[in-house]
């Protein structure tokens, strides 16, 4: 179930949310639970959403400088304040702008990736989109319609996969998180090429791609089970 | 981590109600992707919508077929008088722009750092309505412009915005487009334009215009069957462009001089006795005024300024009077007088006056005045026009021969920088980079207290904007109907295709209702867009859901009928040899050679602009599918004759640096034999500055920064090709 919570966290960071629900999300013993349960995700040996751990699988706790540089670390102790959140997400999570870094993976995935006479970088509602908005309604959910442009939104990839988690289906979410979130390196080359700070964001992504890494182990055995479903 | 309400937030509708039984739903994307791919083939949710593209003004219609909410294919409506069953390339690439990741997704305001946030509509129509105030209090209504690049619903409500505010000065892009030609032609015959009847002539003349560049389909289809019934067609450009793969010939002509070719045609329709007397007789005024003021305009008198040889344009008239009447020079369109010299509107003169000599006028394969459909009057009061502004379109006194139903909008820039003009609106219109000079229109426009810029993606113009409001794309909007002319009238509908991509996007018929709701002014836009289409399409004995069905309808009732003599609606109810508002305005009574404002020094070329098959505009560049075809085939490249780049030690595909006091750039060349001698052609599209624009952006030369600032006397173009250039090896 933590590791649900976890998720969920990391999608807000990076979607719409009230100034209450940021200001209740960020309060200290809040955040320090979410970086906690996002380092044991970091390093347990373990499939997505397991509880517990052998004593067997156990490693030495490794601190999460091991994933994230010292500024990028610095930037998750100290979440952003709701106003730098909104006015970050102003400027870049803004389309058409200079500094557009809008977090969905149809823009950061290339349009046509056979095809290397067709240029890279796709547009809004690429294969990602329709794929995640199928998922989704065969799951009974919605895509909200401040997402209807990217239903393959970081924010919404992310909260499906706290759901998936919350409903036991610990093997799709897996499968989901294995094959969804590899445009992330290039998203981050984004992040990195701003002029401004975005070390929160960037730290975030790293603790994404940290996550996905260490869940390679089991990502086969939950795709195989998940690629003879049919959708709904 | 321990769940608790915040942490079990969540952005997807339902979640709480997902079951683990909901497993069998999941499936993974290689599985997806295979289902999705034999969907797509069966085309089981398929939905076909009748359109209008926006690539460019031609609006063609077209049938979009959508599955699973997906735009997947299109196909030209044959019914569609401009698409006669075809989509251009551009057609098909521009369909892109919905997806694209460049667009503009939210309204936009620039802070005090000069950087773009987004912020709420509310935010940014308040605080618009309330400088639109200051400047309506501080200045008046006439110290507020609109400059738009008109489109359906645009043309109706950004202008009748602008008119509720009570200014006058609404503008559209036609000083850098075709001001010039239509408002010349106006001058000689009382209308703006004619159809050629290509298709059917013995022999057309086109001047500066390509079919195969500026594509319309249902022209390029004409050209064809022209060429295949035996018509002698003949293109007079600098560059051998595209269409003349139907030509009979190419005549390649100094730039600017297409008036010395037609006045010294003329003179030798009339030396000769070759022209149709009667007709002339018939119809025309001040023709012996004309004639007497062409005397000594021979063809070796124009050889020496065209560099046509004398004996080829004596051929031409010769082939012209044989032809005639089933012959005539073409309109053009922007080309080579639209709005590109300082003799523009006086070629347009005397290019009608030409076909007048030919009395061509509404014979078969000649010259034809055919109507537009129209709608009738709205008897609703929601829809009664607002009250008449006071005063005149700002330029009117400066050019009085520019058409009023378009003004000079790059006076409205002059007197933007002047500091009369305080608030200016855009819409559809990339008036910064296309217009004119850049550099004088960014400093321009700078100095406003207000600009406002709706578009879909960022633009040049949109940088230099205060507030952008994001417009949904053509696909995701329905618009007015677009009554259009030609041998039969018609009307035609753009229909949504697609539902709104971006949800904080909007129509331009919607931001203009709320905006001036905003303003104070509301109640002339007490309607829905449905409501105006449909009451318009009433009048004319349709309806909006009878027109949605079909996307074109034509009036075959009131098509054009050959032989009827047209009604000239001029002052005089003549054809005008002579005018006398061009005298009133400084420019001779009748049209006489009129140099270039710009003649090369020694080792500078004359520069010349256009369009290329697959590209037109600014907006077409920033599609990857169209560029990745410019790239291919390096269409951004300056032309430079064979025989000028071997003088310089040129050759094909050389860095070359092409400058002159404007501007330096750098950019491989294309070395051919395509071009005039003396000549630099440079595509008119590319060179975009906006690093929004991830596609576009440095891609390419942009010829308007070669451009100086300047407007045409008493018509009142932008004069788009007056300037020369030089060009060498980088490193020579």
């Amino acid at each position: 179930m933590e590791d649900a919570a976890v998720f969920s966290t990391l999608a807000q960071c990076f979607g719409p949310v009230g100034e209450d629900e940021w200001n209740e999300l960020t309060e200290s013993a809040q955040w320090s639970d979410f970086l906690a349960g996002a380092r044991r995700l970091l390093q347990d040996n373990r499939p997505l959403g397991a509880d517990g751990q052998r004593l067997s699988d156990l490693r030495a706790r490794l601190p999460l400088q091991e994933f994230l540089s010292a500024r990028e670390l610095s930037a998750l102790f100290a979440p952003p304040s709701y106003q730098e959140k909104s006015d970050f997400a102003a400027r870049h999570f803004t389309g058409g702008l200079p500094d557009s870094v809008v977090p969905v993976e149809s823009l950061h995935r290339p349009a046509h990736p056979t095809d290397p006479g067709v240029p890279a970088g796709g547009g809004y509602l690429g294969d990602a989109a329709l794929y995640v908005r199928d998922v989704t309604d065969g799951l009974g959910l919605e895509v909200p319609p401040a997402f209807a442009a990217c239903p393959d939104h970081l924010a919404l990839e992310l909260d499906l996969v706290a759901v998936l988690l919350r409903s036991g289906m610990e093997g799709p979410a897996l499968a989901f998180l294995a094959e969804r979130f590899g445009w992330l390196t290039a998203y981050r080359a984004r992040l990195l090429g701003l002029d401004e700070d975005a070390s929160f964001y960037i730290g975030l992504v790293d603790l994404i791609m940290g996550i996905v890494a260490q869940q390679e182990p089991f990502e086969e055995g939950a795709l195989n089970g998940c690629a003879m479903d049919s959708v709904a | 981590m321990s769940e608790n309400a915040i942490t079990r937030r969540s952005f997807l509708a339902g979640s709480a109600g997902v079951a683990a039984a909901a497993a069998v739903g999941f499936t993974s994307f290689g599985a997806w992707q295979q289902a999705h791919a034999e969907e797509e083939a069966g085309e089981g949710r398929t939905e076909a919508v009748h359109t209008l593209c926006n690539a460019c003004s031609s609006k063609c219609g077209y049938t979009a077929y959508v599955v699973d909410g997906k735009l997947t294919k299109l196909i030209g409506d044959p019914q569609n008088p401009n698409a006669s069953g075809h989509l251009c390339a551009r057609g098909y690439g521009y369909s892109q722009i919905a997806y694209s990741k460049d667009r503009l997704t939210d309204p936009l305001k620039k802070n005090a750092q000069g950087r773009f946030e987004a912020i709420s509509w509310d935010q940014a129509y308040a605080e618009i309505a309330e400088k639109v105030s200051e400047i309506i209090e501080k200045d008046g209504p006439g110290a507020l412009a609109l400059v738009q690049d008109p489109r359906p619903s645009g043309s109706y409500y950004a202008k009748r915005f602008m008119t509720a505010l009570g200014s006058p000065n609404s503008y559209t892009h036609g000083a850098a487009c075709n001001l010039s030609k239509v408002s010349g032609i106006t001058q000689a015959i009382g209308a703006g334009d004619w159809v050629s009847d290509v298709e059917n002539s013995r022999m057309t003349m086109f001047i500066g215009r390509s079919y195969c560049d500026g594509i319309r389909p249902s022209q390029v289809a004409a050209l064809e069957r022209a060429y295949e019934n035996g018509s002698r067609l003949v293109m007079v450009d600098p560059r051998c462009n595209n269409s003349t793969v139907f030509a009979t010939e190419w005549v390649p002509i100094t730039p600017g001089t297409d008036l010395a070719l037609v006045l010294a045609m003329s003179n030798v329709l009339i030396k000769n006795h070759l022209y149709d007397a009667d007709f002339v007789a018939a119809n025309g005024v001040g023709f012996d005024e004309w004639a007497e003021a062409i005397s000594g305009c021979t063809p070796a008198w124009a050889e020496q300024i065209t560099g046509v040889p004398a004996d080829t344009i004596e051929r031409l008239a010769a082939e012209f009077a044989e032809a005639a009447p089933a012959a005539s020079i073409e309109p053009s369109w922007r080309g080579a007088y639209g709005c590109a010299y300082a003799n523009s509107g006086e070629t347009a003169r005397a290019v009608a006056l030409f076909n007048t000599l030919l009395g061509c006028w509404n014979q078969p394969g000649g010259a034809l005045l055919t109507s537009s459909a129209a709608a009738g009057k709205l008897d609703d009061p929601r829809f009664a026009a607002p009250p008449k502004p006071e005063g005149t379109l700002l330029g009117t006194a400066e050019y009085p021969l520019a058409a009023a139903s378009m003004g000079s909008a790059v006076f409205a820039g002059e007197m933007a920088k002047a500091g009369v003009l305080k608030g200016m609106f855009f819409y559809n219109s990339n008036m910064a980079a296309g217009y004119s000079n850049p550099a004088y229109l960014a400093e321009a426009l700078s100095n406003l207290e207000l600009m406002v810029v709706c578009d879909v993606q960022m633009s040049e113009t949109a940088l230099l904007a205060d507030y952008v409001l994001p417009e949904t794309s053509y696909l995701e909007r329905a618009e007015l109907p677009e009554f259009g002319g030609g041998k039969v009238p018609y009307v035609a509908l753009r229909s949504q295709v697609l539902d709104v991509i971006h949800p904080n996007t909007k129509s331009c018929d919607q931001i203009f209702t709320e905006l001036a709701e905003a303003c104070g002014v509301g109640e002339y836009f007490a309607f829905t867009q449905e409501e105006l289409a449909d009451a318009q399409l009433k009048t004319v004995g349709l309806d909006l859901d009878s027109l949605r069905l079909v996307g074109t309808v034509q009036f075959p009732e009131k098509a054009f009928a050959y032989g009827a003599a047209p009604k000239w609606n001029t002052p005089t109810k003549k054809v005008q040899f002579t005018s006398e508002a061009c005298a009133k305005a400084g420019l001779s009574a009748s049209p006489v050679w009129v140099e270039p404002q710009t003649v090369p020094e020694d080792g500078a070329f004359r520069l010349v602009g256009g369009k290329e098959a697959i590209m037109t505009h600014t907006q077409t560049a920033n599609i990857p599918e169209l560029m990745n075809i410019a790239e291919q085939y390096g269409l951004d490249r300056p032309w430079i004759s064979a025989a000028d780049a071997a003088a310089l030690g040129i050759e094909d595909n050389d860095e070359c640096v092409v400058e002159n006091e404007q501007h330096s750039g750098t950019s491989k060349v294309r070395v051919t034999e395509r071009i005039a001698p003396g000549v630099v052609y440079i595509p008119s599209h590319f060179g975009c500055s906006v690093p929004e624009q991830h596609t576009a952006y440095g891609f390419g030369l942009r010829i308007m920064d070669y451009v100086p600032f300047h407007i045409e006397p008493a018509y009142g173009s932008a004069m788009t090709q007056e300037a020369t250039v030089k060009i060498k090896k980088v490193g020579a």
